[in-house]
């Protein structure tokens, strides 16, 4: 080998190790802004650490960040789905209605109507070529109707039993909550990064023309993680109704932009093709922690909630736009 | 890119022009019916209401849809100019929350202060958005978005969740009840602004360099244009429109809602911009087109109400038009 | 024979894109396939990976005739293609572009990844390629990106593989990996097709080449029996060169360039990511100055970074004497630096737009008082110039995509003249246009250089250039390797010089004038 090898070697060892360094800061960044975060609050609340809170924590998080498990595969793919806060409150009164035939029926009904509104967006951005955020933004006010029409303001679960131990039972002395959200992502980082679908997903958010080249069946995959998204939109409805006892037509409002912002401030990029589920999860819980820590200030209103999401997400976005281009360079 | 339309030679100035869209010709004559397929719309909708729907004829009903479509008419024409660069601005209706905040903060210091806090901070969100997509390159789709959340986080946490209820009297509850002659004030305004914003669109600078960067970003580039510049005009435009609207759709409400106001807004404007005969492909843009398409939507709200269809039922009839309708308009690109 | 073409006829419209192509490609070969723009490769590449059918005439692989209806079915009989623009997914490691869709997995449902890193590192071994398959594929250079596109076909099953135009020159180094590539793929009896536009690689890697020309094969010999300039020629069309070289110096004799005019445009040293190399010239006001070389000679990324529409990374332009401080377009126009892009769907017209909008578009400010845009000023210029460039349209205001290519290259050069400009720059300003607005192009062109403006042309034919131009400056892979009067010099000089080295000579261009 020549000399000009080894130079040319050592300046993609380089780029390599800079996009290394780049690539840590995307995926990992939340990660350590949720571990800061949480020892600053344990410092400030002394109950902050306590396990029951963090507990608390979790459990309240569970819901939305079922939720993000399927924006993040939406926004890995080059898309958006908005219509999930709305699928969210669907899902609590469809729950509410099904819970008196059982659990199954309460966990299922949700989850297929979820699946059909997903395949609908799915089909409509595929097939009919129309933009994400306005084919999910029109199902999202249409969702919302629904949920309203069928509920009014809240159905009430009468007798919720077995489907109510399920969201706020416990086992082994951590909330089921806790233990159904760690699964969950752990089932979705096997399938984002361990399957030929998670591959796939990445391909056509890196790269659609070259994907549907090297022979990916781009509708197939995108309409599936559309309905993927709206499945567990499903799940996480018939949750919150089982934790509440009631179907909501109001629950899971502003869901769809704080799963969002969760997704991007966990190294999600909203460009499409990067991300991890690791840092989705992240995201989630520095939201929970945020969440939680205006609770306890007791001063604060539940408002600065979305300022704060909003305030990371805006923060995420410019640092993400910034870090690429440093890579890129 | 857009290919060369074979045969396109059309009788109107500065009409849209759809591949493929279905017109009639007579002689010179000739019309394109997709483009102007809202006025058509509009006026179908219209007279089926004086026909149909009890009530509608009475002046008081034309006086709230009037109140209705004039904040909504502002964010759609800077919703209509950052679709004509080919961008997008989702943060027009957190905007508007935002700048209804402002007023309910400021409001005790005095109205005028208070309107003018209302319009700066949407000014500013406006040059924050534009800083963003020119300087930092960041897709205008997503720097909104992220603007979208932010700023109605902020209006929230500014209000602390709460409505502040304006005073019964003095220039801002004028502004959502004054209607000389059955017109209401905040239309008179929308209407001069959007004559305005025609006029800047169609023959200033700024407005002529936004449809050229819209129409090939990089031939405005090599055309020496300020690309830059411009964008930053164009979403500032937006801010600045979005806060005025913010301020009217305050003063009708008679009160500063950070949660309630502008919520969902952005879909209606860019529907309206749409349908009205902007496509989301960029480099043209119908100033008339986008004031009727807000008055449809506006109408249509009004039909399904005063038909007594129940509002969850409207809502998602509404949704479906409004997918329909951007359906139908895709291929105007 | 691994894969044979016979007598392909392949029409688009009016044009007969190729007549009567027989090519073959052997197993183990690797065979140069060379043309200018236009020639018929890509037309040719396209029959053979199944994006078009053949009007008439026959592929045939392993010597049976074969009809591809999609690329996918192309490859699955092993013929593949890996093209300029790389087709991969820049975010993912090397190994999961070599594995996309059949990664190896266990219990039928997960991806072993351990496994496919294994079989990555294999494959990569036996092109002899020493890549950790875990890198991310982006931060590695897109020479050897193209490299893992060939081993990723190939893998696939592909025998005769088309490597398309590699954008950017192979390094060094990346020629060296390439050699290893090649080895491994004659030794494995795979057939590989090389486009490229870069005669030293194509020397160094080809043993065959054939030329394609106006869509038929003019040469096709083992790469030591023909010689650089012969291939030239046979590329450029030599007799056409020596007819219009007549007609050029009798243009020459009678109006020549005042050598003691003005500088209209010097630039010194101009320099742009290794595709624009230390590149110096002057244009004199009056003289028409055609930059010739062969395609990928970065005639058009010289035209862009002496505009500023590219960023230099060195070097100074002047225009009328004053140099441009801050390069930028609209610093250009303002200093009377004008540019007509080669690009005229997507650097060039504003589709949307009206004719009368397209026109102005560089001079908004001036034809605005207060930022408002005066109709009248805007009319009167537009129908200044529609009259004297002869555009055919409708009227002002009917829209631009209306007009026929020749008329709208029209408006784009009013475009650029309507600056007022004391220097223009017109890259293949007749590309894609008729015969007839071809020669109209021409007369403005003069008629420019006559009103005492100087003219820096280029085009993708080389005897139109010859043609147009007072004087010639040639260019090879960025670098200004020639300069010479058209007048008074034979062709062959011409040739010699664009062959390449083969005259050797690096004499700064403006000594011809100065």
């Amino acid at each position: 080998m020549s000399a000009a090898v080894t130079e040319a070697g050592a300046a993609e060892a380089r780029a390599e190790s800079r996009a290394r360094i780049v690539g840590l800061i995307q995926s990992r960044g939340a990660i350590a802004v949720l571990v800061v975060a949480a020892l600053a609050a344990g410092l400030v609340f002394p109950d902050f650490l306590h396990p029951g809170n963090l507990g608390d924590i979790v459990t309240a998080a569970s819901f939305l960040g079922l939720v993000a498990i399927g924006q993040t595969f939406v926004v890995i793919l080059g898309g958006f789905d908005l219509s999930v806060g709305s699928m969210v409150g669907l899902g609590t009164v469809l729950a509410a209605y099904a819970a008196p035939y059982g659990v199954l029926a309460a966990l299922l009904l949700p989850m297929l109507v979820g699946l059909l509104v997903g395949l609908i967006d799915g089909l409509l951005i595929v097939r009919a070529r129309m933009a994400p955020f306005i084919v999910t933004l029109a199902a999202l006010l249409a969702l919302k109707g629904l949920a309203v029409l069928l509920a009014g303001e809240s159905l009430v679960i009468a007798d919720p039993g077995l489907f109510g131990r399920l969201a706020n039972g416990s086992w082994l002395g951590i909330g089921n909550l806790v233990v159904i959200l760690l699964l969950a992502y752990a089932l979705a980082a096997l399938l984002l990064n361990r399957t030929r679908y998670g591959a796939a997903v990445f391909a056509i958010g890196g790269n659609e023309e070259a994907a549907r080249m090297l022979g990916v069946r781009v509708e197939r995959v995108k309409i599936a993680t559309y309905c993927l998204s709206g499945t567990l939109a499903g799940l996480a409805g018939a949750l919150l109704a089982a934790h509440l006892s009631s179907g909501l037509s109001s629950a899971g409002t502003g869901y769809e932009l704080q799963s969002i912002a969760a997704a991007v401030i966990g190294g999600v990029l909203l460009t499409g093709g990067v991300g991890t589920m690791l840092g989705a999860l992240s995201g989630v819980l520095l939201l929970g922690v945020i969440e939680n820590v205006i609770n306890q200030i007791g001063s604060l209103s539940a408002a600065y909630q979305g300022l704060a999401s909003g305030a990371f997400l805006l923060l995420a976005v410019i640092v993400q736009s910034g870090l690429t281009r440093q890579r890129a360079a | 890119m857009t290919a060369a339309v074979p045969g396109g030679r059309i009788a109107e100035r500065g009409a849209p022009q759809p591949a493929g869209g279905r017109r009639l010709s007579i002689g010179r004559l000739s019309i394109d019916w997709r483009a102007q397929s809202v006025y058509v719309a509009f006026v179908a909708l219209v007279a089926f209401d004086l026909l149909v729907t009890p009530g509608f004829r009475n002046p008081t009903v034309i006086r709230s849809l009037l109140f209705e479509a004039a904040p909504l008419i502002l964010i759609a024409l800077g919703q209509s100019l950052a679709i004509g660069t080919r961008g997008i601005d989702l943060s027009v209706g957190s905007v508007m929350a935002l700048s209804s905040a402002m007023i309910g903060l400021t409001v005790d210091a005095g109205q005028g202060l208070a309107i003018g806090a209302g319009i700066a901070v949407g000014l500013a969100c406006g040059v924050l958005n534009g800083l963003l997509v020119a300087l930092l390159r960041i897709a205008p789709l997503i720097s909104s978005l992220a603007l979208l959340v932010a700023a109605r986080g902020l209006a929230q946490a500014l209000l602390g969740g709460a409505r502040v209820d304006l005073p019964f009297g003095g220039p801002i509850p004028a502004l959502g009840q004054m209607a000389p002659l059955g017109i209401p004030v905040v239309a008179i305004v929308s209407l001069l602004l959007a004559a305005a914003f025609a006029f800047v669109v169609r023959r200033t600078l700024p407005g002529r360099y936004a449809l050229f960067v819209g129409a090939s970003r990089t031939a405005a580039t090599l055309a020496g244009h300020p690309v830059r510049l411009t964008l930053a005009f164009v979403y500032g435009l937006s801010g600045l429109l979005a806060g005025l609207a913010g301020v009217f759709a305050t003063a009708r409400l008679g009160a500063a809602d950070a949660n309630y106001i502008g919520v969902q807004f952005e879909l209606d404007a860019i529907a309206a911009a749409v349908i009205g005969g902007t496509p989301l492909s960029g480099g043209r843009i119908s100033t008339l087109g986008t004031v009727f398409g807000v008055l449809l939507l506006v109408v249509l709200d009004a039909s399904f109400i005063m038909n007594n269809v129940n509002a969850n039922y409207a809502q998602i009839l509404k949704a479906a038009f409004i997918v329909g309708a951007l359906y139908l308009r895709r291929g105007a690109a | 024979m691994l894969l044979e073409t016979r007598g392909l006829v392949k029409t688009f419209g009016p044009v007969r894109a190729l007549r009567d192509v027989s090519f073959d490609l052997q197993a183990g070969e690797v065979h140069g396939l060379m043309g200018e723009n236009g020639a018929g490769k890509s037309t040719l590449i396209k029959l053979l990976t199944g994006l078009n059918r053949p009007d008439g005439g026959s592929i045939l692989l392993d010597g049976r005739p074969v009809s591809f209806d999609s690329p996918r079915a192309a490859q699955a009989a092993g013929v593949a293609a890996v093209y300029q623009e790389i087709n991969l997914i820049p975010e993912r490691s090397v190994a999961d572009n070599l594995f996309l869709g059949r990664e190896p997995r266990r219990f039928g449902v997960l991806v072993d990844r351990a496994r496919m890193v294994e079989e990555a590192r294999a494959l990569l071994r036996r092109y002899r390629l020493e890549i950790d398959p875990r890198r991310t594929l982006r931060t590695l250079g897109l020479g050897l990106q193209q490299l893992i596109s060939i081993a990723r076909v190939v893998s696939l099953g592909a025998r005769a593989v088309i490597l398309d135009e590699p954008t950017s020159a192979l390094s060094g180094a990346e020629v060296e990996l390439l050699y290893g590539v090649v080895e491994q793929l004659r030794r494995d009896g795979i057939g590989l097709i090389y486009v490229s536009h870069r005669l030293s690689e194509c020397y160094r890697l080809c043993d065959r080449l054939t030329v394609l020309r106006d869509g038929a094969v003019v040469a096709s010999e083992p790469t030591a029996s023909l010689p650089r300039a012969r291939l030239v020629a046979a590329m450029l069309g030599r007799e056409q060169v020596a007819a219009q070289k007549d007609h050029a110096a009798a243009h020459g004799a009678q109006d020549g360039p005042d050598t003691e005019a003005a500088v209209a445009l010097a630039v010194e040293d101009l320099s742009w990511r290794h595709r624009v190399r230390n590149v110096s010239l002057q244009v004199r006001r009056g003289e028409i100055v055609g930059l010739a070389g062969l395609l990928g000679s970065g005639r058009t990324e010289t035209f862009k970074t002496i505009y500023g529409a590219e960023k230099p990374d060195g070097g100074t332009v002047s225009v009328a004497g004053r140099r441009i401080a801050s390069p930028r377009p609209s610093e250009s126009i303002r200093r009377g630096l004008a540019f007509l892009s080669e690009d005229r769907r997507s650097e060039g017209v504003f589709a949307q737009l009206s004719v009368a909008e397209n026109l102005t578009a560089a001079v908004l400010p001036r034809i605005s008082r207060f930022g408002v845009i005066s109709r009248r000023r805007r009319d009167d210029m537009v129908r200044r110039y529609v009259q004297s460039l002869g555009v055919k349209a409708a009227g002002p205001d009917a829209p631009i995509t209306s007009l026929s290519g020749g008329n709208q290259q029209k408006v784009l050069i009013a475009r650029a003249l309507c600056t007022e400009p004391d220097m223009v720059m017109l890259d293949d300003p007749t590309r894609g246009i008729d015969v007839g607005a071809k020669a109209e192009v021409h007369r403005v062109v003069r008629g420019l250089a006559a009103e005492g403006l100087g003219v820096l042309v280029t085009s993708s034919e080389l005897e139109e250039v010859v043609e147009l131009s007072d004087r010639l400056v040639v260019l090879d892979e960025g670098r200004v390797t020639g300069g010479l009067d058209t007048a008074g010099r034979d062709s062959d000089d011409v040739l010699a010089i664009l062959a390449g080295g083969a005259a050797g000579t690096n004499a700064p261009a403006h000594g011809a004038a100065s």
